[in-house]
């Protein structure tokens, strides 16, 4: 395998779908390519981070409002 | 068969769709408004979070949490159960973020065509230790500043990818089918993407790592 060859092939290693077989030859060709493995562990960490970005928590206040904006709809479509 | 590169999927969207069918039941057949606030109690931090996480803005995210929630109930007579209730409301919700950020083009900082050059790997050679370093490193307060402003910059397109399936967990599958994208197209921006992201972390890093040997 080449180094181009695993650009192409990192979302489904990553996602652990490839075959058995490509998998083989990736992984032999991580043990031989330092730049390939630094990479690869770059491109991991990068995601483990994205993970991490902080979740935004929906205000209470929000919450309330959407719960009266929706009846409020909901009720004049009623009436018309 | 799956290799050794497996990552568990997260289950946090995975959510009972018989307790779900529960509450429809009571909409359609008896237009029930406690049931439908029930489901809207549910699900609206989800659909908030990830408005958000698309627009990265709160005025956006509180309009498209309204739309979604209006449009579930106007059209959940159409809604057939030929998927679970949630995929079908994330679906809509994941397209309503995506319509505004259409509408909405000023706010992107780069083009696709801009980060297309990322596969650098002179970068890693010697300052990678990074990744594979303390769980410090990667959660400290600077690294998630750099990858929530870079996440912020992204083109549209690769931007609502990354926030489905890295942020929220959704398969490749479900994305696809919420964009209306294929899934090749899907793992080609998942990936484009990714490598963006990551040069931000390469470069905070490693200036990291010069200021400390300078000083």
């Amino acid at each position: 395998m080449h180094c181009h060859q695993l650009q192409q092939l990192l979302v489904d290693y990553i996602d652990g779908e490839l075959t058995p077989e490509l998998t083989r030859d990736l992984e032999a060709h991580l043990k031989d390519c330092v730049p390939c493995h630094d990479f690869i562990n770059t491109y991991r960490a990068t995601i483990k981070i994205t993970k991490k970005v902080e979740p935004a928590e929906m205000p209470q206040e929000l919450k309330d409002k959407l719960r009266s904006f929706i009846r409020e709809k909901i009720d004049k479509e009623k009436i018309c | 068969m799956r290799g050794q590169g497996q990552q568990q999927e997260p289950e946090n969207h995975r959510i009972s769709s018989d307790e779900d069918q529960g509450l429809l039941d009571r909409i359609r057949n008896e237009k029930d408004m406690d049931a439908f606030e029930e489901l809207m109690a549910k699900y609206q931090d989800k659909v908030w979070r990830l408005a958000r996480g698309i627009t990265r803005s709160d005025s956006d995210a509180e309009d498209i949490l309204q739309d979604v929630f209006l449009t579930v109930f106007r059209k959940l007579e159409t809604f057939e159960g030929r998927s679970t209730f949630s995929s079908w409301l994330y679906r809509i919700a994941a397209n309503a973020s995506y319509m505004k950020l259409r509408t909405k083009k000023g706010m992107q900082s780069y083009a696709p065509e801009d980060i297309a050059p990322l596969v650098d790997k002179s970068d890693t050679e010697v300052l990678s230790e990074w990744a594979t370093g303390p769980e410090e490193t990667l959660g400290s307060k600077e690294a998630l500043d750099v990858i929530n402003n870079a996440v912020g910059k992204l083109p549209n397109e690769y931007r609502v990818v990354i926030v489905l399936k890295d942020v929220e967990g959704f398969s490749n599958n479900e994305v696809a089918d919420m964009l209306g994208l294929t899934v090749p197209a899907v793992k080609s921006r998942l990936h484009r993407g990714r490598l963006f992201l990551r040069k931000q972390l390469v470069n905070f890093f490693q200036t990291g790592i010069k200021g400390r040997e300078a000083s």
